[in-house]
């Protein structure tokens, strides 16, 4: 799976290792048939770039704000409760919705994740059909039903 | 982990242990204190049998010299005065032991003053007696004696010698009740505080056996237990995580598959989609039997009292809603109440329920009965089906993870629920058993000590 969306209007922020995921999520969004523009990064150190306009995205200067970014927890590099900890300690970055999306149903993870300030916390189905149909449930929650702070 | 760490026991023992040794020094200083006071008593003590040993020789000396002059005076024989000039060479001699004796004390001192011109006039007037009747004869020395000077000296000097005696028996007496004294109460140190000592003793050896060596026994084998429960933990976390990833993809996109390519796959592409489908969602339930039965065995047990007969009657009303079309009937005995873990003992039943539904399903007449034996501290419960059955034989695999004795194509299933039942049983003290005839059904026993 190839990111197609520029970097400057991206809807959908989906930090996931995994590509089979990554494409099953993708999929079940773009059944919505509603405008969403997905991006995906694979791992935490990614995110935090992507975010904070560092290393390789440094030159982001986006037009629209995200409207959701959906993060998993077991991530190279930088883990996903690292990554929440970051956006939700800055001051610019705090109002981006982050739902977290893992196999983690530990529940000290669920803890930590809303007491960084998770937004939501989606256990993801172990089978596909309930997986794509968990997550096209929370994209038409997030992109069509909930209304995101205007970010800058 | 507060297990490990006990300041306050390690503390408590080593000022006990400073106790011990610091009452036993105490003890010694006592005792070697009491030791020299009894040394020095006893040395006063013979000092003063010295005084009044002297005191008598003195006396006694004048006596002998007295008794001399009076034999010599009567018979004029020179050979009386021999005892007269021993006694008289050691007179002196006692007087000056006397007054070195007594050189610490004033009394005794004074009355030696008040002795001493007695003496000298006790030892003139016997001299002058002798002399008379050496050279006037024996009237003239008589009439000297009868005078009764003499007689009136060695009055003096005995009264004197008396006094002299009193006091020094007086002092010896209060040496002796010292020295008593001194012996009663090192006896009573040396006793009470070797008492104290010793019950301190056992007391620290006590604490260092329970929690000293305890803790260095139960240490290894409680670190080595948390070591492995943490490894179970992280193994279960990686399991859940890293086993249902691929799972998911394996499904998720025979999905897709299925659902972009129906066009292209023919009737046989479809079945075999379908049994990959299948495959994966029955290993989903696989992972996750596996990890609600290791869960099982970590869980803690929260032990509350367990109305038996209405919680098996609800698991079982609960358990037939799954079959509802099946006509059982259910015997229902009356069954006494325990003590457990009531989810833990909740699963047990419920277990047992479902495999009796499932077994049954076949038979025209299903017959499903509940009941319990009693035997001294345990209860046996039983759920007896007229189900498949088994074959004794297999008896011993029944309640092994993922044994199973029927074809998922006859009867559903991961083999996972008897173990279940096996692990919370035996988790709470108690025992599983089962009885079966192929054909003809099977009988699950578990018990549970009486509350």
């Amino acid at each position: 799976m190839e990111n197609t969306v520029n970097m400057n209007e991206v809807d959908v922020l989906m930090v996931e290792d995994s590509p089979n995921d990554a494409e099953l999520i993708a999929r079940a969004l773009s059944k919505l048939n509603i405008a969403n523009k997905i991006y995906w990064l694979k791992d935490g150190e990614e995110a935090l770039e992507f975010i904070f306009h560092t290393g390789k995205y440094a030159e982001r200067n986006e037009s629209v704000p995200l409207k959701v970014m959906l993060l998993d927890l077991k991530l190279p590099k930088v883990n996903g409760l690292e990554v929440l900890a970051k956006i939700k300690a800055d001051e610019h970055t705090k109002t981006i919705p982050i739902v977290i999306v893992t196999s983690s149903q530990e529940d000290k993870d669920l803890k930590e994740a809303y007491k960084l300030g998770a937004n939501s916390y989606i256990v993801k189905p172990i089978d596909a059909s309930g997986f794509i149909k968990a997550l096209s449930e929370a994209g038409l929650y997030w992109l069509a039903i909930n209304k995101p702070p205007i970010i800058k | 982990m507060t297990i490990f760490k006990k300041p306050p026991v390690k503390t408590f023992n080593a000022v006990l242990i400073f106790l011990i040794v610091a009452i036993f020094l105490v003890v010694s200083f006592l005792c070697y204190q009491s030791l020299l006071r009894i040394d020095t008593d006893e040395y006063w003590e013979i000092h003063s049998y010295q005084v009044q040993g002297n005191l008598d020789t003195l006396i006694s000396d004048l006596e002998n010299m007295e008794t001399a002059q009076r034999g010599y005076v009567i018979t004029g024989e020179a050979s009386f005065l021999e005892p007269y000039n021993i006694a008289l060479s050691d007179v002196n001699k006692q007087f000056q032991t006397l007054q070195a004796l007594t050189a610490d004390n004033a009394t005794q001192q004074q009355s030696l003053t008040t002795m001493q011109p007695l003496i000298a006039a006790k030892l003139a007037d016997l001299q002058n007696s002798i002399s008379l009747r050496t050279n006037q004869g024996f009237g003239v020395a008589q009439a000297d004696v009868l005078t009764g000077n003499g007689k009136e000296i060695m009055d003096s000097i005995r009264a004197v010698v008396a006094n002299m005696q009193t006091t020094e028996a007086g002092l010896l007496q209060t040496r002796t009740n010292d020295l008593s004294q001194v012996n009663t109460t090192t006896k009573s140190i040396v006793l009470r505080g070797s008492l104290i000592g010793l019950l301190l003793a056992i007391l620290v050896n006590y604490i260092i056996y329970k929690f000293v060596i305890g803790e260095m026994v139960q240490k290894p084998l409680l670190e080595e237990a948390l070591k492995a429960n943490k490894e179970m933990e992280a193994f279960s976390y990686s399991v859940s995580h890293d086993l249902r990833a691929p799972l998911r993809a394996i499904d998720g996109f025979t999905q897709i598959l299925v659902e972009d390519y129906a066009s292209k796959l023919d009737d046989e592409g479809k079945r075999v989609a379908a049994i990959i489908e299948a495959s994966t969602v029955q290993m989903g339930k696989l992972i996750d039997n596996l990890l609600s039965f290791s869960r099982l065995g970590r869980a803690e047990i929260k032990k509350v009292p367990v109305a038996m007969g209405a919680l098996a009657n609800e698991v079982y009303t609960e358990v037939k809603k799954s079959a509802p079309e099946k006509n059982i009937e259910f015997a229902m005995n009356t069954l006494p109440d325990s003590e457990g873990d009531f989810d833990m003992i909740r699963q047990v039943w419920a277990n047992l329920f479902t495999n009796a539904v499932k077994f049954t399903s076949k038979k025209e007449k299903a017959k499903i009965e509940v009941g319990s034996t009693s035997d001294g501290d345990t209860v046996t419960y039983y759920v007896k089906d007229n189900g498949a059955g088994f074959d004794m034989q297999y008896v011993g695999k029944l309640f092994g993870v993922f044994q199973r004795l029927h074809s998922v194509e006859e009867f559903e299933g991961t083999g996972i629920g008897l173990a279940n039942v096996k692990r919370i049983v035996e988790r709470h003290g108690g025992s599983v058993r089962a009885e079966g005839k192929v054909g003809e059904g099977a009988t699950f026993y578990f018990t549970l000590p009486k509350k």
